[in-house]
């Protein structure tokens, strides 16, 4: 499909009710994905994140098979691997790098075992493993808009013990916060994010929409409260852009927008003027005594 | 006046003490898995006071603060501040960690983090406000980094950090402060400094519990040493702590005075 102005390159895929779906999802996805992805990129969440993405696999085949909405699967089978780490965690030798490492795969098998015993399965595997953002329904926005409204409303309540959580765990702990029900928390508010954006760039891709937006973020601006906001303005960029290429050249939409999405932090690193980027060389910090005051 | 050496019984000789010392710690025992790290240990100060807890590592000096914070359970004793023992929100006791607790490369400024000092006293779902805009401020003021407030925290040198973390403690607004080996690491003007401030801060009537490996540091800020090594060996003023006996009994090793306030070991 060809365009020949600029406004008509923008405004014409807008005339397909898919491409309208599809734009909000990804402006609301986008944005939860950023404000949720700044936690998970300073509490170093991301395999973690990969893992309960992967485990909703399984969630969704049983959810098929059971005949009860998908998304409620892929939601409870994650939520109860990350629970399933965290008590592997806490109660053997085997450490949390590990214990995410064994279930990601093991939920992942049993998911593709499934599958392969089910002859009539209906629903789009590629899409469910690599998204189709084009794909979503207006019932699947109402879903996405209402759960992203509540875990904004969350994070929003409860800002500053989540900040406090991430910067110094202990002195949380020191003020009385229940550190580890936040944890959990976060972890669930993880979850219910993953399964909404899996829809746009699937389950194998969504680490990306958690993880690189923040990351960019952090490459450009220093308090945390922009990192969301800058987070949250990439990933809509990222997510919006990347279904107009999808839509122009043809090409796997899910794919295009983490392309996109990764593109602008390569970019960052490059061009940022912090000491933390590529060009400044290895960061050095300032030693005891460039600091004797007065 | 502060207890003489071997005496723990300090409710019974100094009268302010025995209606609400600052801080009352009694019978403390702590074990990880079979064996204790801390046994039996009972001390109360004063208000108004800078302590240095001297003793080798391993000998319990992280572990006795988190004890008086209740980050760690307390197999037996109790521990009370001015006179109520301390709820985990109270506020009433502040901690200024090792640095190297702390995740560095979080985007905040200055202010930002002596501000997250305030959130124990707001509690959940209230923002901070302009009176604690106005607390950070001055907390700022008391460490000398109000000139920094806006920079950010990953660009900061040990000896900054140190006092923003001190700022943050303060902002608590809290009876006592417990600080983890906060003149370690820096040097010695850095040191100089962060001492005044917590004398400073002592004679404000606030009291602070140091611990230090550093015995060569200036002694002469501190109004009681408290060597530990796993059992309480001894309390009092500092001449009275850095002998060769106090230091024998709590180093284990063959101590040589250098001078009358310096100390080799062997």
């Amino acid at each position: 499909m060809t365009c020949d102005s600029l406004w008509n390159c923008l405004a014409a895929p807008l005339a397909f009710g898919f491409m309208q779906r599809g734009m909000l999802a990804a402006l609301l996805i986008g944005i939860v994905c950023a404000v949720i992805g700044a936690f998970v990129v300073l509490q170093e969440l991301a395999f973690i994140g990969d893992a309960l993405a992967h485990a909703s696999f399984p969630g969704v085949v049983i959810a098929f098979l059971l005949k009860f909405p998908l998304e409620l699967g892929g939601a409870i089978v994650g939520i109860l691997t990350a629970l399933g780490i965290g008590v592997i965690t806490r109660r053997t030798r085997v450490s949390q790098d590990t214990a995410i490492g064994v279930l990601f795969a093991g939920t992942f098998a049993l998911g593709v075992a499934l599958l392969s015993t089910v002859k009539n399965y209906t629903k789009d595997l590629f899409g469910l493993l690599l998204g189709d953002g084009l794909a979503i329904q207006s019932r699947d926005l109402i879903v996405i808009a209402v759960m992203g409204v509540l875990i904004l409303g969350i994070v929003f309540a409860l800002y500053k013990e989540l900040v406090l959580l991430t910067f110094d765990p202990v002195q949380a702990e020191v003020i009385g916060l229940p550190v580890n029900l936040l944890r959990e928390l976060l972890l669930g508010l993880m979850a219910v994010t993953i399964v909404i954006a899996i829809q746009t760039v699937g389950i194998v891709l969504v680490v990306a929409m958690l993880v690189t937006p923040a990351a960019t973020a952090t490459l450009l601006v220093r308090r945390f409260p922009l990192v969301m906001l800058v987070g949250a303005i990439q990933g809509v960029a990222g997510a919006v852009g990347g279904l107009y290429l999808s839509f122009y050249l043809n090409v796997a939409s899910g794919a295009t927008i983490v392309l996109l999405l990764t593109s602008m932090f390569v970019l960052a690193l490059i061009l940022s003027p912090r000491p933390g980027s590529i060009l400044w060389g290895r960061h050095s910090r300032p030693n005891a005594l460039d600091t004797v005051p007065r | 006046m502060m207890i003489t050496l071997h005496d723990t019984s300090w409710a019974a000789t100094d009268p302010a003490i025995a209606t609400a010392p600052a801080l009352l710690v009694r019978d403390l025992r702590v074990s990880y898995g079979a064996q204790p790290v801390l046994e039996d240990v009972t001390f109360a100060l004063p208000v108004g006071k800078l302590v240095g807890i001297i003793g080798p590592n391993g000998a319990g000096k992280t572990t006795l603060l988190k004890a008086i914070l209740g980050l760690v359970a307390l197999e037996r004793g109790t521990v009370a501040v001015a006179g109520r023992r301390p709820a985990r929100r109270s506020g009433l006791v502040a901690y200024v960690p090792q640095r190297d607790a702390v995740n560095w490369r979080f985007p905040a400024t200055v202010a930002d983090v002596v501000l997250m000092g305030r959130y124990g006293r707001l509690g959940w779902l209230r923002r901070p406000g302009t009176a604690d805009r106005a607390i950070v401020g001055r907390c700022l003021e008391q460490v000398g980094m109000q000139n920094h407030a806006g920079r950010a925290i990953a660009e900061l040198s040990g000896g900054q950090q140190q006092r923003v973390f001190l700022a943050r403690a303060l902002a608590q607004e809290p009876e006592v402060l417990l600080l983890d080996e906060s003149i370690s690491g820096v040097d010695a003007p850095t040191q100089e400094t962060i001492l005044r401030i917590l004398a400073e801060l002592a004679a404000q009537g606030k009291t602070l519990l140091l611990t230090t490996h550093d015995l060569h540091c200036n002694m002469e800020y501190f109004d009681a040493l408290l060597a530990l090594n796993r059992q309480l060996v001894a309390l009092g003023p500092v001449e009275r702590v850095l002998t060769p006996d106090v230091l024998t009994r709590t180093y284990g090793t063959q101590i040589v005075l250098a001078d009358g306030t310096s100390v080799a070991l062997t």
